[in-house]
């Protein structure tokens, strides 16, 4: 019993009519595309919030948990997490392991919002919130392009 | 078996670590000295208390 395609195999089915046609398939080069412009708009956020962090601390020791905010420790802590989020930027603009820095990304924002949200839900954790989903998003997306390998 | 990050992966990475620690130590020794004024504040509240002022 034969299992070939007898009509040329299922690609050929499911091509889309623009294609066929030789035209510009939008659909196609935004599925291809969108990706790798979330993943750069990402990190342009990480990397604005990462250099206001290491470069005036003091004025965001207010969202540090726990800690009194005018302590060296809060300022440190402040250092710390601008440091990664500037890291975590670099990989993103980059394209070094994208889903690896994304999924750092989920998990960074995961815990700006749960600290937000802690003391009420603002409009600003809101916003989190939705950038949180395009984090989430971009950790399941494979073959991305402009990415740094090797 | 393929590493996660490449060698010239971890270059940009080392790179940009040592420019943020760079910035990191910039940013300690002006915590409390206010060379840098304040952000402005972008909150939506802002047009309810512009739209106040109107009224």
């Amino acid at each position: 019993m034969s299992t070939g395609w007898a009509s040329g195999g299922p690609r050929s089915r499911i091509r889309p009519p623009a294609a066929r046609a030789g035209q510009l398939d939008v659909g196609a080069i935004s599925a291809e595309w969108a990706p790798t412009a979330g993943r750069i708009l990402l990190g342009a956020v990480f990397f604005w919030f990462g250099y206001h962090e290491l470069i005036q601390p003091g004025h965001w020791t207010q969202y540090v948990p726990v800690v009194s905010e005018s302590s060296s420790l809060a300022v440190v802590l402040v250092l710390a997490h601008g440091w990664v989020l500037f890291v975590t930027a670099a990989a993103l603009v980059a394209g070094i392991a994208p889903r690896a820095a994304a999924a750092v990304a989920s998990v960074l924002l995961l815990e700006i919002v749960i600290s937000l949200a802690v003391t009420g839900m603002s409009d600003t954790a809101v916003r989190d919130l939705g950038v949180l989903g395009l984090a989430v998003c971009l950790t399941g997306c494979k073959n991305q392009r402009l990415a740094l390998r090797g | 078996m393929t590493r996660l990050v490449g060698p010239r992966g971890l270059s940009v990475l080392i790179f940009i670590g040592l420019v943020a620690l760079a910035l990191g130590v910039v940013g300690w020794f002006q915590r409390n000295n206010g060379v840098i004024p304040p952000l402005p504040n972008y909150s939506s509240a802002g047009i309810s208390v512009h739209l106040e002022t109107l009224v």
